[in-house]
């Protein structure tokens, strides 16, 4: 009888001490979920990889894409990133447009010079912000300081961030517009035109002030026409492949935002993506990265600076009054790194 | 493992977990704490970036000198708060520079901002266009540059976040890893002394149940190398030995039932033994007229037989102690029969005296009275058992023995006087037959025929015959009447005294006789000659074929000298060892070998007056060996 009962205690001891080994680690398990969520990596999506098509330049606002291609971080996304490169934004989107691209690379001035006749363009925000514009001028003309270029020929690349800049170059130096003459000219025509002539000076980005100091060497004199106020190159979509390739989009962010972690641990990896595909030399990437800030983000400067830029458009008689907040597309920003939203009625969405 | 060890590792582990779970926490704390640090100087640049922001909306609007002190000042804080700025990672330090960047070209802005603000209230014209553009402008720019610096900071407050976030994510798995290792450690501690403990105790309690039912053939079995395990060796090695003990204790008791079993039949049949010896003894008492009895000294108690009570004529309740004892004395013994008594008592002798007890009917038994002492653990007499014999009869007969002794005695000395007298008268009537005899033939020779003088012969030979027995009768008779008084005699004389009277008999027969050494004795010389004289005279007159061989020896036995007279004759046969030393008794006619037949008979009567003792070994044609022994 004795024997019975011992067992019987024992079995139902047993049972007992299960019961609460397991109600132990469950609530163990419960409580630090979240910060094991926080250490263990993240999940790569499976299935087939998923295409997306870029459009860009070998600019170098393109750090961050190619650290991320350099690092296999699209990979790690399962994305297949398919890059192709055009001279300015404008032809960019006409592809975006028609389809074969997904994402197109552009300053902020380049969408709104689309959006206001394209309402299918949206922006999901920035990956770069740059300061490299600047007005480059002929010493031999009797250009010492800004304010000399008064009365002088100016080649400008129309249509392009550069003449809304060379305005507030001209106005911050208290010229009014008129003092100067203006002269259509892209990048590829300025060494010319300056050589032969036709102009005094130019304003332009980068690389193409290095160009110039290099071909033109100390006739040369530059002045930097966006001290005050930076360029942002955009990731620019349609509403239309937001909503068909949504996911890949999102992957194709979270990548960007790790190679944005990346690019600040690892500064030396940046550098050599940046040597390696803009072709200029290490002179040139440590010479304007000064002026480069590599940052994803959808900042509510972006969202002024465009609202700026198109009531300056739309004064110049361009485009249309047009709705620029609603161009502005949170959702896959939000859902990768909801703290780089600063657009105020968006702070602390997710 | 033993379970002391395991609990020291246990302990040890807990603290180290403890340990290790504090500072983690104290780690995580410090972290949290200069994270939330580091959190709150970004949110106060946060605070100041929308304070400048509002008040550069403000100097958009009104131009005001005081907005403008105070939008420089703010500024000035915010570019001091930067430059103490808290981050040490050069990643966090580049935003940092960024933002005070940022805050520098805002600086700039405003200046110019203001600039213009008061270049157009110095003119107090209408503003230009030129100039109202640029205000906005610059405005414009101030108001991106703010934006573009709240979100470098809203940057760094997510950098602060994930770094709070991995921090606790850190310190929570540490907390976890190590939470979960302790609940491991404590299960496997648990399982372990479960194992150790709880399952072991619960068979050493089946154990202990089952042998407390009686089966002591159960065995834990446990091969554990704990202190569970050496208990419940012990405990199979104490129920081995118990089992083997109970086998041998059974054992033990059937050996010890036969044993009982035996032992009583051996007490009924003792106590039947008992019981019969006792009856055999009271019999025996009853006819041997001895009673036994025993004395309490301390308490003045005396017990009895049934036969002592009987001896006394008394009944155990009047013979009940000493007075009463005393009381039934002859009064003439109380005195000598209580000196006894006190002798015994004092000297722890022997207890040994007669007296006489005067019986109901007016007789009187004589008793022999015997008792031994017995003392206590301090030597001191408490007891006195004893026996009493009825020595009446034999006291009786030893009075009419003594009587008769007297009285044979007294005849024995008559009888040899008159055997002395008889023989000695005897002697002259003897020799006057044989003298007129002798005489009758020399005077009338010639005279007689020869019938006549045969018959002469005869009578003469007769009368001499007659003369050699009365002369050894005499011999014989005056043994006892005539011996001399026994004085230390040396046996060697006596022997060579006895040689030389029988030297021609020796020479005759070619006779070797041989002796030892022979001792001092006490003896009547004379007499003591007399027995070798007829030992060794027989020796050589009973020889055999061969020459004579005598030998005399002597051994030293307890108490006594015992001579031996060792022969080479004709030996004797055994049966007539009790006619030989009869006087007068002859094994052989007097024409095979002469004599009277009295020598050996005056031999035994000689020894016996010695005190000793006369007898032989022989076997017929083997020789003889006569022994008599001489009391030292």
């Amino acid at each position: 009888m004795s024997s019975v009962s011992v067992s019987v205690s024992g079995w139902r001891k047993k049972v007992l001490w299960a019961l609460l080994f397991t109600g132990f680690l469950v609530v163990a398990t419960m409580v630090c979920l979240p910060a094991l969520r926080q250490l263990l990596p993240e999940r790569i999506p499976s299935g087939p990889a998923r295409k997306l098509a870029l459009g860009g330049s070998t600019a170098e606002y393109n750090g961050l894409i190619w650290l991320a291609e350099d690092k296999g971080l699209f990979k790690q996304q399962n994305l297949l990133i398919t890059h192709t490169l055009f001279d300015t934004g404008a032809p960019a989107v006409k592809e975006l447009l028609a389809g074969r691209l997904d994402i197109v690379l552009a300053s902020e001035f380049a969408f709104i010079a689309q959006a206001t006749q394209l309402p299918e363009l949206v922006v999901l925000g920035s990956i770069a912000k740059v300061r490299t514009l600047q007005v480059v001028a002929l010493r031999e003309r009797g250009i010492g300081v800004p304010k000399d270029i008064r009365g002088k020929r100016i080649g400008v690349p129309l249509g392009t961030s550069a003449e809304y800049a060379l305005e507030n170059f001209l106005l911050l130096n208290d010229l009014p517009p008129d003092v100067i003459t203006i002269v259509p000219m892209g990048p590829a025509a300025m060494e010319a035109g300056l050589r032969d002539g036709k102009v005094d000076a130019v304003i332009v980005w980068e690389p193409n002030v290095q160009r110039l100091r290099r071909m033109l060497g100390e006739r040369l004199t530059a002045f930097p026409a966006q001290k005050d106020r930076e360029t942002f190159w955009c990731l620019v979509t349609t509403e239309t492949i937001l909503s068909r390739k949504s996911q890949a989009i999102e992957g194709f962010l979270r990548a960007l935002v790790a190679t944005e972690i990346l690019a600040a641990s690892e500064p030396s990896a940046l550098r050599a993506g940046l040597v390696r595909n803009t072709k200029e030399g290490p002179e040139f990437v440590d010479t304007i990265r000064p002026l480069l800030q590599f940052k994803v983000s959808l900042e509510q400067a972006l969202l002024v600076a465009i609202e700026e830029e198109g009531r300056w458009m739309l004064a110049r008689g361009g485009g249309a009054p047009t709705d620029y907040r609603a161009r502005v597309r949170p959702g896959p920003m939000l859902a990768v790194k909801p703290s780089a939203v600063t657009i105020i009625d968006l702070r602390g969405r997710r | 493992m033993r379970i002391s060890t395991r609990f020291y590792f246990t302990a040890v582990l807990a603290v180290a977990l403890v340990i290790a779970i504090s500072l983690e926490l104290r780690t995580s704390s410090q972290r949290f704490k200069a994270a939330a640090a580091k959190r709150e100087a970004v949110v106060e640049w946060l605070q100041q970036i929308n304070s400048l922001s509002h008040l550069t909306n403000n100097y958009l609007l009104q131009a005001s000198p005081s907005v403008r002190e105070q939008w420089l000042g703010v500024a000035s804080n915010l570019t001091e708060a930067l430059s103490q700025h808290p981050f040490t990672l050069p990643e966090r330090v580049a935003v940092v520079e960024e933002i005070r960047e940022r805050v520098e070209r805002m600086g700039t802005l405003f200046s110019d901002l203001s600039a213009v603000a008061e270049a157009v209230r110095a003119t107090s014209v209408p503003t230009d266009e030129l100039r109202r553009n640029k205000f906005q402008t610059i405005g414009s720019f101030l108001n991106i540059t703010m934006h573009e610096s709240t979100a470098d900071i809203m940057y760094l407050l997510d950098i602060l976040g994930e770094d709070v976030t991995l921090a606790e994510a850190r310190a929570s798995s540490m907390v976890l890893t190590l939470v979960l290792t302790a609940g491991l450690v404590v299960c496997v501690v648990v399982i372990t002394l479960h194992r150790s403990l709880v399952g072991p105790l619960a068979t050493l309690q089946k154990g202990v149940a089952t042998v407390a039912s009686g089966n002591l053939a159960y065995r834990t079995g446990s091969r554990a190398r704990d202190e569970i395990g050496d208990l419940a060796r012990s405990f199979d090695g104490m129920l081995d030995e118990l089992q083997k003990r109970t086998a041998e204790l059974s054992a033990a008791n059937a050996e010890l039932r036969v044993h009982r079993e035996h032992l009583e039949q051996l007490v009924e049949e003792r106590t039947r033994e008992v019981r019969r010896i006792s009856e055999h003894l009271a019999d025996a008492q009853a006819m041997a007229r001895l009673g036994s009895w025993e004395w309490d000294a301390v308490h003045d108690v005396i017990t009895g037989s049934k036969e002592f009570y009987r001896l006394f004529g008394a009944s155990p309740e009047l013979l009940a102690n000493y007075a009463a004892f005393n009381a039934l004395l002859d009064p003439n013994d109380r005195e000598h029969v209580q000196r006894e008594v006190e002798k015994a008592l004092t000297e722890n002798a022997l207890y040994q005296t007669e007296y006489r007890v005067l019986q109901p009917d007016g007789s009187c038994r004589q008793i022999q009275a015997r008792g031994t002492i017995t003392v206590d653990d301090l030597g001191h007499p408490a007891a006195m058992t004893g026996t009493c014999l009825d020595i009446t009869e034999l006291k009786q007969a030893e009075a009419k023995l003594h009587k008769t002794n007297e009285d044979l005695e007294r005849s024995n000395k008559e009888l040899e006087q008159f055997a002395y007298v008889a023989s000695h008268d005897l002697q002259e009537p003897l020799r006057m037959v044989a003298s007129y005899t002798q005489l009758l033939a020399q005077r009338y020779e010639g005279q007689l025929d020869e019938k006549a003088k045969k018959y002469i012969d005869y009578a003469v030979d007769g009368a001499v015959r007659m003369q050699r027995l009365i002369n050894d009768l005499l011999a014989y008779s005056r043994i006892g009447t005539r011996g001399k008084a026994l004085e230390p005699t040396d046996t060697h004389a006596v022997l060579g005294e006895t040689l030389r009277d029988l030297a021609a008999a020796i020479e005759e027969s070619r006779a070797m006789v041989t002796n030892d050494d022979l001792p001092i004795v006490r003896a009547d010389a004379s007499q003591l000659a007399l027995v070798f004289q007829n030992l060794i005279g027989n020796a050589i007159k009973f020889r055999s074929q061969e020459n004579p061989r005598v030998h005399v020896a002597v051994a030293d036995q307890a108490g006594e000298w015992v001579f031996s007279v060792r022969d080479n004759g004709i030996g004797i046969d055994p049966k007539y060892a009790d006619r030989i030393f009869v006087i007068f008794q002859r094994l052989h006619t007097r024409e095979e070998y002469p004599g009277t037949g009295i020598g050996l008979a005056v031999c035994k009567r000689v020894i016996e007056r010695h005190g000793g003792r006369i007898w032989f070994e022989s076997e017929p044609g083997k020789g003889s060996t006569f022994f008599f022994s001489i009391p030292k």
